[in-house]
């Protein structure tokens, strides 16, 4: 794209006043909600290939859906100028031991989307028995049970309960499974810490 | 070996030693007691189909299905009747609602309404036609309903969901035919015909008795019928009794069967398998390098040391280093030539160690070159057999020959490259081996075969049908002795390993 974005220029600025505090909660917060109103934007693809052509027009509907009837405890919207690179936040689902906090999520779309599915990665440290130290996450709808009727937000929402829910039977990281399943106070007092240490 | 051949040896013998005589009595006995046969049937995909359809219109008699229910039923039920038929004797047509087939009558799970919008939600365009399962009602594109379809069935999924994930409907083969239909024969490959294949491969790969046929691109399906001695039951005691399951696809490419590995008598699978797994990586000449090289320090170019002392100077970079302990040389200070980290016991090791490896390399490298020799002279036998044919029909046609007289041709051929086979794999043993009096026998026997091959093999460098024809007894004389030395090869290890003469490590 040639020309910037003007709501991507405003962003980038409101977002310099933070850079010097990095860890402030202020920020995260801020940020988290800031993503809101740059999903009304629409992007313009500037490959024009049949793939990308498709699969552009069918983020930019997810976007405009996502800012339309934005889901209660998350956000997501492109980084910059690429539409195939989001950036989305959970909020830590209140009934959990992530309560309070707010955690980054970096997505990348293929350019088959939506007929293969997005790549998901945590950006903020958790400690999940699903999620690994690189924030990869084990869910099988991002893997084989993926259909291109999906959406950025059912996939989401689907993280958020996740993160309530567990499945230690088919962990990703066995140690904290194995935690998770014989001593579950420990387990929440650990996901409290990080959640504390990283998230907040 | 046949009885007429017994008979023939037994002649010879009695003018010899009448001790011999009964030694190879017994042997002839004791080959007499391994003939187990392994039964088995080839099947073309398209008899396998008939039986998988078969099977399913039984199921369906029996329930008052559709076949196409019912094949969908049997994959969930890992192609096990009674199963299907227990759940359908306790669920009643519940198990259509279970399984996919059918949405579920009860309130709450009415049918959607037809949006009457014409967009996609895939794709976000506007669609010109709009495309559903025959039982829901959750409308794509016809674009990517085929698009979501080919990509499940390339994946070789053969039980496909309704792009809606919280609807459970199967894709069935009506749904399929619909899609097939709205697309040009010309640059679409039938969905349909996709899908038969990939319940085909389902169907093979969950039934134990059934193989498919290794060869690259072959369809062909064995079919395992058990052994004609009930003393033998499973396949591991058929193979514990020293004996191979060599089976034909019905497109004569021979395999065997417990380790889907190309026919690979007289030796038994797990010596093929480390052969294979040897000669594919090479690991001897690495392990050659690895003890007889180091790499640089600096640059990393790979130096043998042949002689001189341990001041070593790269060619390549000119770095100068010592070669024991690979630090940079003028450290070494005043100490020069002797590394202060020289030792002589840990150097006498490394000797021992280039030594026997060498030697390890050297044997392999002998055995390999035979076995690469043959299996090399077994393709352009195939490039040959191929042709052959051709001169067949200039036989036929120019020399007025009917077609069975031209058959010793044919069969000359077959069994050459099956004898080059035996050979080849015979050599692969030997490097298992250890050495000992009876090798040396097998060794015997081997360059026995290896002669009557190269000399069918010459008379095969005739190309002139009339040459051909003059040669025909000549073609059978050779064949038929070279046929003799490889069950003669064949038989001696089977033997050797049988009665652990041939001590496989």
């Amino acid at each position: 794209m040639s020309e910037k974005n003007p709501v991507a220029v405003v962003f980038g600025t409101f977002f310099g006043i933070f850079e010097n505090c990095p860890r402030s909660p202020i920020r995260r917060i801020l940020q988290a909600f800031l993503l809101l109103p740059i999903t009304y934007q629409t992007y313009i693809s500037n490959n024009p290939s049949k793939e990308t052509s498709m699969s552009s027009k069918r983020i930019n509907k997810e976007l405009i859906d996502l800012g339309r009837d934005p889901p209660t405890s998350c956000s997501a919207g492109p980084v910059g100028d690429d539409l195939y690179h989001w950036q989305a936040s959970i909020m830590g689902p209140p009934d959990s031991p992530y309560a309070g906090g707010v955690f980054f999520l970096s997505i990348h779309f293929p350019t088959d989307y939506p007929f293969k599915p997005p790549k998901i990665q945590f950006t903020t440290k958790i400690y999940h028995p699903n999620i690994n130290a690189s924030g990869n996450i084990c869910l099988d709808i991002l893997k084989d049970q993926w259909s291109p009727a999906l959406t950025i937000s059912k996939v989401l929402l689907s993280i958020c309960s996740l993160l309530t829910d567990a499945n230690p039977d088919d962990p990703l990281v066995p140690e904290i499974a194995h935690i998770y399943k014989s001593d579950r106070a420990k387990y929440e007092a650990t996901a409290k810490e990080w959640t504390k240490k990283y998230a907040v | 070996m046949t009885t007429s051949d017994y008979n023939d040896s037994e002649e010879e013998l009695d003018l010899s030693e009448d001790e011999l005589e009964i030694d190879l009595e017994d042997l002839h006995i004791t080959s007499q007691d391994s003939q187990v046969e392994f039964l088995f049937k080839s099947l073309t995909s398209d008899v396998l189909w008939i039986t998988i359809i078969e099977k399913a219109d039984h199921v369906a008699a029996f329930m008052g299905m559709t076949r196409d229910e019912c094949l969908v039923l049997l994959q969930h039920y890992n192609w096990k009747e009674d199963k299907v038929l227990d759940d359908f004797l306790s669920l009643g047509d519940e198990i259509k609602v279970s399984k996919g087939l059918a949405l579920s009558n009860k309130p709450g799970h009415s049918r959607p309404l037809h949006s009457s919008s014409k967009t996609c939600a895939i794709c976000c365009e506007q669609a010109d036609e709009m495309f559903h399962l025959k039982q829901c009602f959750h409308e794509y594109c016809v674009k990517c309903y085929t698009r979501y379809l080919s990509d499940k069935l390339r994946q070789q999924d053969s039980l496909i969901l309704c792009m809606e994930p919280s609807c459970s409907i199967s894709v069935s083969f009506e749904d399929l035919k619909a899609l097939d239909s709205k697309f040009s024969a010309k640059d679409h490959k039938p969905l349909y015909d996709i899908m038969i294949s990939n319940i085909a491969k389902n169907y093979v790969e969950s039934n134990p008795k059934l193989k498919w046929c290794p060869a690259p691109d072959c369809t062909g399906i064995v079919q395992f019928d058990g052994f004609n001695d009930f003393e033998i039951g499973t396949l591991k005691e058929y193979l514990d009794s020293h004996n191979l399951p060599i089976v034909n696809c019905p497109y004569d490419h021979s395999f065997c069967f417990a380790c889907s590995y190309e026919d690979h008598d007289p030796i038994p699978c797990y010596v093929a398998k480390n052969w294979i797994r040897k000669s594919k990586d090479d690991s001897e000449t690495a392990n050659w390098i690895d003890i007889n090289t180091k790499q640089c320090p600096k640059c990393d170019a790979v130096i043998e040391k042949n002689g001189g002392c341990n001041h070593m100077t790269c060619k390549k970079c000119t770095y100068q280093f010592c070669w024991i302990c690979l630090q940079d040389w003028p450290l070494h200070g005043t100490a020069y030539y002797n590394c202060s980290r020289y030792d002589a016991s840990a150097i006498k090791e490394m000797h021992q160690k280039q030594q026997t490896t060498k030697l390890s390399l050297k044997r392999y490298l002998h055995y390999y070159k035979f076995y690469i020799s043959h299996e090399l002279s077994a393709h352009q036998d195939n490039d040959l057999f191929q042709s052959i044919e051709s001169r067949i029909q200039e036989m036929q046609e120019d020399m007025g020959i009917s077609w069975i007289d031209c058959q010793f041709y044919r069969t000359a051929m077959k069994l050459l490259i099956k004898s080059r086979k035996v050979l080849k794999w015979s050599y692969a043993l030997l490097y298992y081996c250890e050495a000992n009096n009876y090798v040396y026998i097998v060794e015997t026997n081997q360059s026995f075969l290896s002669n009557s091959i190269e000399d069918l093999s010459h008379l095969f460098q005739l190309t002139d049908p009339k040459c051909i024809v003059r040669e025909r007894l000549q073609f059978i004389n050779l064949s038929n002795s070279m046929k003799k030395r490889e069950a003669a090869l064949v038989e001696i290890i089977q033997e050797g390993l049988k009665n652990q003469l041939l001590k496989v490590t």
